[in-house]
């Protein structure tokens, strides 16, 4: 484990754009542990970033605290939380998988300055669709507009990917842009180049065999796709709500290099 | 770790948490500083990430529970040990809202004294209408500087907290009241609890040639901490409450006061 964060590399982009297919594969690695979301990376990172911008002046007058020891406290903190398994041989990469990482990978960049970034991109409309079989609830019962209609579930994947547009660029080559069509059309190459950039070499055992144990909570809603071979059927899944597009939806697909 | 474990001071805002700082601190052998405001912030993520995420932790990530808890210390502690290093002195740290957190604080610092100072909810609740504190994100006044009844729900939480912690074997409590009325028998006892020596005693019965009014931010009562311990604050409810406010506090805050014997 490693104090500037060497190591580790995080997941991050709109959900329900194959993150959890991601780990499938990764976690049958040997030197990699990928497991299931924790969400404490953005969680950790936002508190950071909270902690440096309002209170950076009272901690460095009054605590003889500098920014560097504030930022290596949270950043110890959640490598201390999650990094466990990178003390046992042969792990070397620790994968955090949370989609909402994508929000943190600014503050996780400047926590973390040897981790690395992937961003998962799916088609936005399939990821819509995707969106719109979920039940997913808020805090006070009610559905989440982004669940609940096409409109809002396209829009919700514009500004997450926006999000992520904007985490690539400001990282350049500390982030790696992985496309779910890529990965479940030429997994074998797109994992190549994924471990790469991760520091490491292919390994047919991405490809073995996973049990439903290895998966919890929302993971478990894909498990059917999750437990079988990789397959593209659900590649043009929300071909459907083109009607839906708006001019912003469809420049942010362009952009990605979807065709409208 | 025993040794060195730092003290957590809380209590209800506007209950004379920043005098018991400005005392604490002039012990000469422990060093409390102005509000850092992470410990608050800290405990509730770490009571947030163990009631949500530890089975997976647990299962998925190799962290025992225990663990959990000593990474959330670690991280803490990390915050104070410049300040430490600088002073030679052990670390108490006092932020009002530490006393909302004191059982999980407990879990992660299963050697810290954990001090609370209570005082009468009127009084609280009275000063904390004369503060002009705003919420930092919206820039709207609080809701417990404007509103009586809020005010008195965050007292209650706050003595609630501090009683659920009267088994603890570390727990201290003093009340406001006795502090400035009896300032040396209570001091005495805060630093008996605290293994505070003679020489402490008076040193932080002249607590205030010593503070240092300008530290911090928002401590509202730097520059009354600054001057000698007085009575003039207790009861000031009565001339600052006007009826609908009593009442109202005592319909929130009625047993809670009854308790403690203020009513």
């Amino acid at each position: 484990m490693s104090e500037d964060g060497s190591g580790y590399v995080f997941l991050g982009g709109v959900p329900r754009s194959g993150l959890t297919l991601l780990r499938r594969l990764l976690m049958g690695h040997p030197a990699i542990h990928c497991g299931p979301d924790t969400g404490l990376p953005t969680s950790i990172a936002m508190q950071w970033q909270n902690f440096a911008r309002s209170l950076g002046d009272l901690h460095r007058r009054d605590f003889t605290l500098e920014d560097n020891q504030v930022r290596n406290a949270m950043a110890g903190l959640l490598t201390g939380l999650i990094g466990e398994k990178l003390k046992v041989a042969p792990k070397t990469v620790l994968v955090e998988k949370t989609s909402l990482n994508i929000l943190a990978f600014g503050p996780l960049a400047e926590m973390f300055p040897a981790a690395r970034f992937v961003h998962v991109v799916r088609d936005g409309r399939d990821v819509a669709a995707s969106l719109l079989r979920r039940s997913w609830t808020g805090p006070d019962g009610r559905a989440f507009a982004h669940v609940s209609r096409p409109d809002a579930a396209l829009q919700y994947w514009t500004d997450l990917s926006a999000i992520g547009l904007g985490a690539e660029e400001a990282l350049g080559d500390r982030c790696l842009r992985v496309t779910y069509e890529d990965l479940v059309r030429a997994p074998k190459r797109t994992l190549t180049a994924l471990l790469r950039f991760a520091g490491l070499d292919f390994d047919k055992a991405v490809f073995g065999e996973v049990a439903e144990g290895d998966f919890t909570a929302l993971e478990r809603d894909s498990l059917p796709l999750l437990l079988g071979p990789v397959v593209r059927t659900q590649i043009g899944a929300g071909k459907a709500l083109d009607r839906h597009l708006t001019p912003q939806v469809r420049a942010r697909l362009t952009e990605l290099g979807y065709r409208v | 770790m025993t040794r060195s474990a730092p003290i957590f001071i809380g209590g209800a805002p506007r209950s004379g948490t920043t005098l018991l700082r400005a005392i604490v601190n002039a012990s000469g052998t422990i060093a409390c500083g102005p509000e850092a405001r992470i410990v608050p912030a800290l405990a509730a993520l770490s009571a947030q990430v163990e009631a949500m995420h530890m089975p997976v932790l647990q299962a998925q990530y190799g962290l025992a529970p225990a663990a959990l808890h000593d990474r959330f210390a670690t991280a803490i502690n990390a915050f104070f040990e410049p300040m430490a290093e600088a002073t030679g002195r052990r670390v108490a740290e006092k932020t009002p809202a530490n006393i909302l957190h004191f059982a999980q604080l407990r879990r992660l610092f299963p050697h810290s004294p954990l001090v609370a100072i209570v005082r009468d909810g009127r009084d609280v609740v009275a000063s904390l209408l004369s503060m002009d504190w705003t919420d930092a994100r919206t820039g709207a006044p609080m809701d417990i500087v404007r509103d009586a009844g809020a005010a008195a729900r965050l007292w209650v939480a706050s003595i609630e907290a501090g009683e659920a912690m009267r088994g603890d074997p570390n727990y201290f409590e003093l009340r406001y009241e006795s502090l400035v009325t009896h300032p040396r028998d209570t001091i005495s006892g805060l630093f008996a609890f605290l293994g505070q020596d003679q020489e402490a005693i008076e040193a932080a019965l002249d607590h205030a040639s010593g503070f240092e009014a300008g530290a911090g931010e928002n401590e509202s009562s730097a520059e009354r901490v600054s001057r000698p311990i007085d009575t003039a604050a207790i009861g000031r409810w009565e001339s600052d409450l006007d009826q609908l406010q009593r009442n109202l506090v005592l319909s929130i805050a009625g047993p809670a006061l009854s308790r403690l014997g203020y009513v």
